[in-house]
């Protein structure tokens, strides 16, 4: 991938071009809303979901309520879907689930902003980005240089290369 | 445990819900009392479960 880097091997003496990958990470939900720069707090807390998330508020507990957001993942006709009983009281579901975002469309989000240190925002998006918490919770922009990512890599990969740029700053990553 | 200010079924939680449950048997009643629920240990489990 990329240009890779010129590196020096001991055994053999011998200088060769590196080429490295992150397949992926493993994090917790807060160390993964550092990460992806997207906040992993409030209503749009899914970064799949995005801002399809089905979250609404509770009246008198007032807390924010996941409650039955994911019996849209389940297939179109599964008889969960029409049940009314055990899941949310007279609701059925018919929406699908919501789209896979893909590369070029992460990218097109980021046209409108250019931070992407989490100490420019004051701290996970306390300087915030227009629509922050209603049509996204973006607080940095994940990577800074224009990657070109084939449309059948997931934002998920997308967002992990994020973390290849920071480790290995002297890698170049042009194209898949 | 039912253990008071650490309890999460407490009486907003269940003024919520009419809303969007339909186990009609948790909800409150008209005179604000709620039933007391099938997981709720009495002191007499609790004792054992210790």
């Amino acid at each position: 991938m990329g240009q890779g880097v010129w590196v020096y091997d001991v055994s053999t003496k011998t200088n060769f071009n590196m080429h490295a990958i992150l397949m992926r990470t493993v994090s917790d939900f807060p160390a993964y809303g550092m990460l992806s720069g997207w906040t992993t707090h409030e209503r749009l807390l899914c970064l799949y979901c995005q801002d399809n998330a089905d979250a609404f508020q509770l009246r008198y507990g007032r807390k924010t309520c996941w409650f039955d957001c994911h019996r849209r993942f389940l297939r179109r006709n599964h008889s969960y879907r029409r049940n009314k009983t055990l899941f949310r009281k007279n609701k059925t579901i018919c929406d699908p689930p919501p789209d896979e975002y893909y590369g070029d469309y992460i990218l097109n989000q980021f046209c409108d902003f250019d931070i992407d240190r989490t100490i420019s925002v004051g701290g996970n998006g306390h300087v915030r980005i227009d629509g922050y918490g209603e049509h996204h919770n973006w607080h940095k922009k994940v990577f800074s240089r224009i990657y070109r990512i084939g449309k059948v890599i997931y934002s998920a990969i997308v967002l992990t290369l994020c973390i290849l740029r920071r480790i290995s700053l002297t890698t170049s990553l042009t194209q898949f | 445990m039912n253990v008071a200010g650490k309890t999460k079924d407490n009486v907003k939680s269940r003024m919520d819900l009419p809303n969007i449950c339909d186990r009609e048997d948790l909800h409150l009643l008209a005179n604000g009392v709620d039933h007391v629920p099938i997981w709720r240990l009495d002191g007499n489990m609790k004792s054992k479960f210790f």
